[in-house]
C-alpha cells in the first residue's frame, strides 16, 4: 500500500502542507518503503506546483511555500536512502540581485522555480555585493551563483561579480548566470562573460539544468 | 483619530516582530486569500473593465480590511506597523484631492476624478526611466517639451556619462541625477515651457534625489519625486526617509506600490485588492501627494497591458476612485512590451488607457520594452496619441469602453502570449534630430492606428 503513503506525500506539497508531509515522510521510513522513491514523488509535485506557476494557476507563494514542504520531507527521507543509491540532486544554486538593486520579484520566481526543479535553492537577497556572492557560494559549496539586476545602473553588478570572482581565484569553480529585464538583456549578458542567461525562469531552468550538466565552460548566452 | 507620519515612525520601532518570509507567507498571502474569498472577488476575462458598482465597492473595502489585517512590514525593523481601520478613514477623509504641479504659466492642476468623469485629464508623458543615451537626452526631452499635449514630464535615466556606465550608489549616479535635472530644465527653456512639472528621479540611492532638492539647479518645489512601497505591502527606513526630506523640502511626493500577478499577492483578484492596500498606504506612511496604481503582470504575460493586468488595475482604480478622494493616476501603460513605432506599442498604450482613464485615473506613458532598453521610447508622438485616446475616452461610458478595449486586446494578446512582441525603434529612428519630429513612418502608423480605433467606436475630435 505504498501508493496511499506516496498520494499523501504528493497531496503535502499541492496543499503546501509541511506537517502532512512529515507525518506521511515519517510513515515511509517506519514501514520501510523506498525512500528515494518517496523523494521522487516529491519532487515530482513540485514540479507539477512549478507548472500549475508556468500558466498562472499557482502563485508565487504558493511555490515558495511548496518548496518548503519539500525540505520537510526531504529532511527526514534523505537519510533514509542507502549510500550506493545516488539521490536526486542537481545542485545548488546561489542567487541574489546586484548591489543597488531591490528589484526582487523576478529573482524570486527564478528561485523557485529553480526548487521546484531539484536545486537546493541559496537566496542572500537583494542589494547584494560581488563578495557577498563570492562568500555565499563558498560557504554552501555551490555549482552555479545567479545574479539577478534590472536596471541599466546595475546592470554592471554582473561583470563586477565575475572580475571579483577572477580576482579571488574561483572563477572556474562556478558558473555564473544573469537575468532580469527580460529577452533584451541578452546581450549584455554575453558583454559581462557570464556562462548562463535567462529571458524568463523558464529559460533560467533549462539553462541551470544544462550547466549543472557539464563541466566545460561554453558560454550559454546566444540562443 | 488621524495620524501623522511620526505616529508611523513610533510604529516602526515598536510593533509586532515578524521575519520577511513569515510577513510573505503566512501574514500576507494568507489575508490576501482569505479577504478575496470574503468578499467574492473573482476574475472575469469578459470585463476587462468593470462594470459592477457593488463589486468595485468590496474590492475597496478588501484592501483596507488588507492594510488594516496583515499591517505594513517595516523591513529594517522586521516589525509590523499596524493600522486601525477608523484611523485609515480618519486620515484620508480631509485630503484635498488636487495638486498642483509644475510653476507659472506651465502650472496645471490635476484633481481626483471619478468613474466615467467627463473632465479631461493630466496627460505625462517621457522616456519614463527608460535609460538614454548621453547624446540625444537634452534633444529628447526637448520634443517632449514641445508637444502641447504633455502636461506633465517624467525623465529617463542617463546611461552613460562619456564611456562610464551610471553605476548605482556610486558618484557618478549623484552627479547624473543633477544632469538629467539640468538638462531637464534646459530642455523646458528650450521649448519655452520652463515651469513645467518634472518627476521620475531614476537615481536607485536615495541621497541622489535628495542631494539634487535644490532650486537652483535641481529639483523645485513645484516637481514630484517618489517614495515606492516595498513588495508587497512593505516599507523601509531609506524610503521613509525620503518622504521625511521630500515633505521638509517641500516638493510633492508620489506614492506607488506595485502588485505582480501571480507574485506575492497571488492572482488577478489578490493583485487588485493588493493594489488598493498598497495605495492607501503610500499616504499612510508617506503621505503621498499624487497615488500610483500599478499592475504588471508576471512571468506567463509580460508587460502591463494583459487582460489581467487591465482587469485587476481597472479594479482597483473604480474602487480609489468611487471611495477616496486622491489625486491619483494611473502607472500604466507606463512600459509597453513591444518596441515603439509598431502597432502593438499603441495598441499597448490605447487599451489599458481607455480602461483607466475611464474608471477615473490620469494616464502616463513612457517607453517599449519592458521600459529598460537603452532609447526605445517614441518621443512626442507617444504623448500625442495617449491624449488623443485619453481625451476620446471621456466621451464613453464604461461598458462602451469595455466592448472597444476587448476589442483591441484581441489584436495583441497572442503576441503576449507567445512571448513575441515586435522589437520596434530606439528614439532616434522614430524622429528627425534635427527637427525633432516625429518620422512619416511613425505619422503614418499613428494615423492608421487611430483610424482603427474610429472604427472601433472611438471618437477623435
Ligand atoms: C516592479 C518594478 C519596480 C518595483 C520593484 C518592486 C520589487 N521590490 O521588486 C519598484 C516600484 C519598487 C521599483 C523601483 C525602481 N525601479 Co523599477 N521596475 C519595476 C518593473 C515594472 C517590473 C520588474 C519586475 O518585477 N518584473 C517582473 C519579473 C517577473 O520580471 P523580471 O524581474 O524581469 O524577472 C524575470 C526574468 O528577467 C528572469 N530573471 C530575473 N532575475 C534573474 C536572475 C537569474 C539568475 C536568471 C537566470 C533569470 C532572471 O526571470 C524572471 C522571471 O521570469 C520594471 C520594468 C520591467 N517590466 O522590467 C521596472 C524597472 C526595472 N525599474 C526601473 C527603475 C528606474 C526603478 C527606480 C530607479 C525608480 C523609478 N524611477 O522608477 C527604482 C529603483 C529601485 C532600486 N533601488 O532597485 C527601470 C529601470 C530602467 C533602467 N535604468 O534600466 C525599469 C526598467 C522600468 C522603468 N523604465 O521605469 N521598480
Amino acid at each position: 500500500m505504498s501508493e496511499e503513503v506516496f498520494d499523501k506525500l504528493r497531496q503535502g506539497i499541492l496543499n503546501f502542507d509541511p506537517e502532512a508531509i512529515e507525518k506521511a515522510a515519517k510513515e515511509v521510513i517506519a514501514r520501510g518503503l523506498n525512500a528515494l522513491e518517496a523523494i521522487d514523488v516529491l519532487t515530482g509535485a513540485l514540479r507539477e506546483v512549478g507548472s500549475k506557476y508556468e500558466d498562472g494557476d499557482a502563485f508565487l507563494p504558493e511555490m515558495m511555500m511548496a518548496a518548503e514542504a519539500l525540505k520537510a520531507g526531504t529532511a527526514i527521507l534523505a537519510p533514509a536512502v542507502p549510500a550506493d543509491e545516488k539521490m536526486p540532486a542537481v545542485g545548488t544554486f546561489v542567487i541574489g540581485t546586484v548591489k543597488g538593486d531591490i528589484h526582487t520579484i523576478g529573482k524570486m520566481i527564478v528561485g523557485a522555480m529553480l526548487a521546484t526543479a531539484g536545486f537546493n535553492v541559496v537566496d542572500i537577497g537583494i542589494d547584494q555585493s560581488p563578495s557577498a556572492f563570492a562568500e555565499a557560494a563558498e560557504k554552501n559549496k555551490a555549482n552555479i551563483v545567479g545574479a539577478s539586476a534590472l536596471m541599466s545602473t546595475t546592470r554592471p553588478g554582473w561583470k563586477d561579480i565575475v572580475e571579483y570572482f577572477e580576482a579571488l581565484g574561483i572563477r572556474d569553480k562556478y558558473k555564473i548566470m544573469v537575468g532580469g529585464g527580460g529577452e533584451h538583456t541578452r546581450k549584455y549578458a554575453e558583454e559581462a562573460g557570464v556562462d548562463g542567461f535567462g529571458r524568463d525562469a523558464v529559460e533560467a531552468v533549462r539553462v541551470a539544468l544544462k550547466l549543472g550538466e557539464r563541466n566545460d565552460k561554453r558560454p550559454e548566452v546566444g540562443k | 483619530m488621524s495620524l501623522t507620519m511620526r505616529d508611523v515612525w513610533a510604529r516602526a520601532e515598536t510593533g509586532p516582530i515578524c521575519p520577511t518570509q513569515k510577513f510573505e507567507l503566512k501574514v500576507l498571502f494568507p489575508e490576501v486569500k482569505k479577504l478575496v474569498g470574503k468578499y467574492d472577488i473573482k476574475y472575469n476575462p469578459e470585463s476587462p473593465v468593470p462594470l459592477d458598482d457593488k463589486l468595485i465597492d468590496r474590492v475597496f473595502q478588501a484592501g483596507l480590511e488588507l492594510l488594516t489585517g496583515a499591517g505594513v512590514l517595516c523591513t529594517d525593523t522586521e516589525r509590523i506597523i499596524q493600522f486601525e481601520e477608523q484611523e485609515v478613514r480618519d486620515t484620508i477623509r480631509f485630503v484635498s484631492g488636487e495638486v498642483t504641479l509644475g510653476e507659472g504659466k506651465d502650472a496645471v492642476v490635476m484633481a481626483h476624478r471619478g468613474i466615467e468623469d467627463r473632465r479631461l485629464p493630466v496627460i505625462w508623458g517621457g522616456p519614463v526611466a527608460v535609460p538614454v543615451s548621453e547624446n540625444i537626452m537634452i534633444k529628447a526631452y526637448e520634443s517632449y517639451a514641445r508637444e502641447p499635449s504633455l502636461d506633465a514630464f517624467w525623465t529617463g535615466t542617463l546611461s552613460h556619462i562619456g564611456s562610464m556606465p551610471v553605476k548605482s550608489g556610486s558618484p557618478l549616479e549623484m552627479h547624473a541625477e543633477k544632469i538629467n535635472v539640468g538638462w531637464s530644465r534646459e530642455a523646458f527653456r528650450r521649448a519655452g515651457r520652463p515651469g513645467l512639472h518634472l518627476s521620475g528621479s531614476s537615481a536607485v540611492t536615495p541621497r541622489a534625489p535628495i542631494g539634487a532638492c535644490n532650486p537652483e539647479y535641481g529639483y523645485r518645489k513645484s516637481d514630484s519625486i517618489h517614495c515606492y512601497m516595498v513588495v508587497n505591502m512593505k516599507t523601509d527606513y531609506d524610503t521613509m526617509s525620503r518622504a521625511e526630506h521630500y515633505h521638509a523640502y517641500g516638493c510633492l511626493v508620489w506614492g506607488g506600490g506595485t502588485t505582480f500577478i501571480g507574485g506575492l499577492a497571488g492572482g488577478p483578484e489578490g493583485a487588485a485588492i493588493t493594489a488598493v492596500a498598497e495605495l492607501l498606504a503610500t499616504y499612510m506612511i508617506y503621505r503621498a501627494d499624487i497615488l500610483l496604481l500599478w499592475t504588471p503582470t508576471a512571468n506567463y504575460a509580460p508587460g502591463m497591458a494583459s487582460r489581467r493586468a487591465i482587469w485587476a488595475t481597472s479594479l482597483a482604480s473604480s474602487s480609489v476612485a468611487r471611495n477616496t478622494n486622491f489625486a491619483w493616476l494611473n502607472a500604466s501603460p507606463y512600459q509597453a512590451y513591444a518596441g515603439p513605432c509598431t502597432d502593438m506599442y499603441l495598441y499597448e498604450i490605447a487599451a489599458p488607457t481607455i480602461a483607466f482613464v475611464t474608471c477615473g485615473g490620469h494616464p502616463i506613458q513612457g517607453g517599449g520594452r519592458q521600459g529598460g532598453e537603452l532609447d526605445y521610447f517614441g518621443g512626442p508622438l507617444d504623448t500625442r496619441f495617449l491624449r488623443d485616446v485619453a481625451y476620446a475616452t471621456t466621451r464613453l461610458n464604461r461598458s462602451q469602453a469595455n466592448t472597444i478595449v476587448k476589442a483591441i486586446l484581441a489584436r495583441y494578446e497572442d503576441r503576449i502570449k507567445a512571448k513575441d512582441p515586435p522589437v520596434g525603434k530606439r528614439f532616434q529612428e522614430c524622429n528627425d534630430l534635427d527637427t525633432l519630429r516625429p518620422t512619416q513612418e511613425y505619422l503614418d502608423l499613428y494615423h492608421r492606428v487611430k483610424e482603427e480605433l474610429s472604427g472601433l467606436g472611438l471618437e477623435f475630435k
